[in-house]
């Protein structure tokens, strides 16, 4: 109900107070509220009721101009943005998702660095610190009331426009996660063959290869996020998960970390033979473990989630 | 779905037949035209302002407030002249159905 007094609001915007203007705007609020109850009481959910009333509304420059009304103010109706509706309602899941996975990439790649500038038990606590941030974080958002993804109005143009807001994701999401991969194998390589992880002072070269794990996780990260508001478009529009999408979600989530984790095995297999001293070795082994345990926690977040949400049903 | 170009001549006409019964508020109107045409044809909030606004304006109809479910709200009833308006409108719609008739195969 709040979203359609927001929509009425936004309607309503830049129209003078007049008797006539107040009359209105309160008739056709109980008139919507109406036909919302009525709706629920149909039986359809909260959503689609929103959506429903909402692209039976029309255009109220209509009646404005019956009653000879102006808008005040050089602008017209501000649109009702179909992108910041659809931001508005999902900002907490999409910041806790990304707040998560960046405060895991950092103590990923801050671990692979303390580790030998510091020794490893600063960078173990510092990546244990990051593990259990992330976990509470996801707790969080799981325990939190739940409320489905919102739903959009039913009209032509604003089917169109988050259309095509998702066509623009899909181009971009595989290739952020692809540069992300790419990012990840020249840097960790390039430090590899650089003189294995040890911080080289001094010259641009050497800042600038180290910097590329860094790069490689913001990379990751806003290829997450793009994905992730597609996927709450697909939701909004009703869309149920395919075969292909599930399978490209994965791939475009994991591949980057799995990238690393087959790096950092193969960096782990190398000084093996090149012959470093049991505890670093130890502690070499702490990111793909690491890496792997995020993979199935996730798994089972997301088997929660559905379960959750099948019950509900 | 009914084209909102070639009923928007009538729209005014739908709100007088329904007035013509009895008094209603908005909602109930609408719900009446939905349910009168069997969900052929559902008409816009706004539409539904624009022609109630219209017809108070030209006297066929008149407002005042009631309540009803504990809420606030706007009942309109037709109007003397609101009636003679709606046989007019009712004479026109014959007028217009046989000359378009004689054009349908």
């Amino acid at each position: 109900m709040d979203t359609i007094v927001n929509y009425i609001d936004s309607m309503f915007s830049g129209v003078p107070d007049t008797e006539e203007t107040k009359r209105l705007r309160e008739d056709i609020t109980a008139n919507m509220s109406d036909k919302f109850e009525e709706l629920i009481s149909e039986g359809k959910n909260e959503n689609e009721a929103v959506g429903t009333v909402i692209s039976e509304f029309g255009n109220i420059d209509e009646v404005l101009a019956e009653m000879g009304v102006k808008r005040e103010g050089k602008k017209a109706v501000k649109a009702f943005s179909p992108l910041k509706h659809l931001i508005k309602r999902n900002i907490p899941e999409l910041l806790f998702e990304t707040a998560g996975l960046t405060v895991l990439v950092s103590g990923m790649y801050s671990f692979s660095f303390d580790v030998f500038w510091t020794g490893w038990k600063a960078g173990y606590s510092l990546m244990v610190c990051c593990m259990v941030t992330v976990i509470l974080l996801y707790l969080a958002y799981y325990m939190r009331k739940r409320t489905n993804a919102a739903s959009l109005p039913d009209t032509e143009e604003y089917k169109a426009a988050i259309m095509k807001i998702r066509s623009l994701t899909e181009k971009t999401d595989i290739v952020w996660a692809v540069c992300a991969v790419l990012f990840i194998v020249s840097a960790i390589y390039a430090l590899f063959s650089l003189g294995f992880l040890m911080p080289v002072s001094g010259n641009l070269m050497s800042a600038l290869v180290e910097l590329g794990p860094f790069a490689a996780g913001a990379v990751y990260v806003v290829s997450v996020l793009i994905g992730n508001v597609r996927n709450k478009i697909s939701a909004a529009l009703g869309e149920p998960v395919t075969k292909t999408s599930a399978v490209r979600e994965v791939i475009r989530f994991s591949l980057p970390m799995l990238t690393y984790t087959i790096l950092q095995i193969w960096i782990f297999i190398e000084s093996i033979d090149g012959g470093l001293p049991g505890e670093e070795l130890y502690a070499m082994t702490y990111t793909p473990v690491t890496v792997i345990i995020y993979l199935i926690a996730l798994c089972v977040a997301y088997l929660i989630d559905t379960f959750i949400k099948f019950r509900k049903r | 779905m009914i084209s909102s170009d070639i009923i928007r001549g009538y729209t005014d006409t739908m709100i007088l037949y329904i007035l013509s019964c009895e008094d209603s508020y908005g909602y109930e109107i609408s719900k009446r035209i939905r349910d009168i045409t069997e969900g052929g044809y559902v008409m816009k909030e706004t539409t539904l302002y624009s022609a109630l606004t219209r017809l108070e304006k030209n006297g066929s109809i008149t407002s005042y407030s009631g309540m009803h479910d504990g809420r606030k709200r706007t009942y309109y009833s037709i109007t003397e002249a609101g009636r003679s308006c709606y046989a007019d409108k009712c004479g026109e719609w014959e007028l217009t159905k046989s000359v378009i008739d004689r054009f349908i195969g």
